[in-house]
């Protein structure tokens, strides 16, 4: 991963752990999206032949272009896509409301 | 009695020269003044003109735009998958104008429009692999409706906000 993708990726993941990114489903991939002023962050999953999840990172202009893909395995981009998985299905919210609920 | 008068001229018309020109100055820095005021006037009225059409002419590109939307919404309740993704292009061209129209949009509802660009963007490669796959109905259909309803509402926020 270059420096710049992983520095992105690391401040992609401090933001959405604080609340400050926002992802949703992006419709009929399996993927989530963020969208800032100029570009929007789509983030994809698929497997490898033994089954390993490879996280697919791709950058879109303001145009909807595909202009950077990135896909890898590290352990920040994994966590990335969790973050993000969690961020888009309100994760937190429903374990939240479930602990209440069960208190 | 002539000679007198004249002495008396030349020893203070440098004075007197001296004063008019400093009266001069401050009549021309006076007018310099009033004529800037007056500029700044001017095109602060002419900003606020070119504004207002900008946000007239952003209300007419987003009702347009919201009919795509409604048609859209229609062709996937038709089923007509082979029609979309040339419809969602267009839609998202629409959009793409939009932000372009005055720096204000961008600034205002810059990552609003950026993410429906996004998501049109993915319905319309997704669609596309789909009609070459051969399957009769593309998978997740419900969340395809489901964005373009996020994105159509989303849109009549906007022109609500204009």
């Amino acid at each position: 991963m270059s420096d710049k993708i992983e520095e992105l990726v690391e401040k992609l993941l401090a933001n959405t752990n604080d609340g400050k990114t926002k992802w949703e489903e992006a419709g009929l991939e399996k993927g989530f999206l963020t969208s800032l002023s100029k570009f929007s962050i789509l983030l994809g999953v698929t497997q490898n032949k033994i089954g390993d999840n490879i996280i697919e990172l791709s950058i879109l202009n303001s145009e909807g272009k595909t202009i950077e893909e990135y896909r890898g395995q590290q352990l920040t981009l994994s966590s990335l896509w969790n973050a993000a998985r969690r961020a888009a299905f309100g994760v937190e919210v429903a374990i939240d409301a479930l602990i209440e609920e069960l208190e | 009695m002539f000679a007198e008068y004249w002495d008396a001229f030349v020893t203070h018309s440098s004075t007197i020269g001296t004063i008019v020109s400093i009266l001069g100055f401050i009549i021309t820095i006076f007018y310099i003044v009033k004529i800037k005021k007056v500029a700044i006037i001017a095109r602060k009225a002419s900003e606020a003109t070119l504004r207002k059409l900008s946000y007239i002419d952003v209300v007419k590109e987003l009702s347009a735009t919201i009919e795509i939307a409604e048609e859209i919404k229609t062709l996937i309740v038709l089923k007509a998958w082979h029609l979309l993704p040339d419809r969602l292009s267009y839609f998202r061209r629409r959009i793409i104008i939009i932000r372009h129209i005055d720096d204000w949009v961008i600034k205002s509802h810059g990552i609003d429009l950026q993410s429906i660009i996004g998501y049109t963007a993915i319905a319309e490669k997704s669609l596309s692999k789909f009609i070459t796959s051969g399957e009769t109905e593309p998978k997740k259909i419900e969340k395809l409706t489901n964005r373009i309803i996020d994105q159509s509402t989303l849109l009549q926020n906007i022109q609500g906000r204009v």
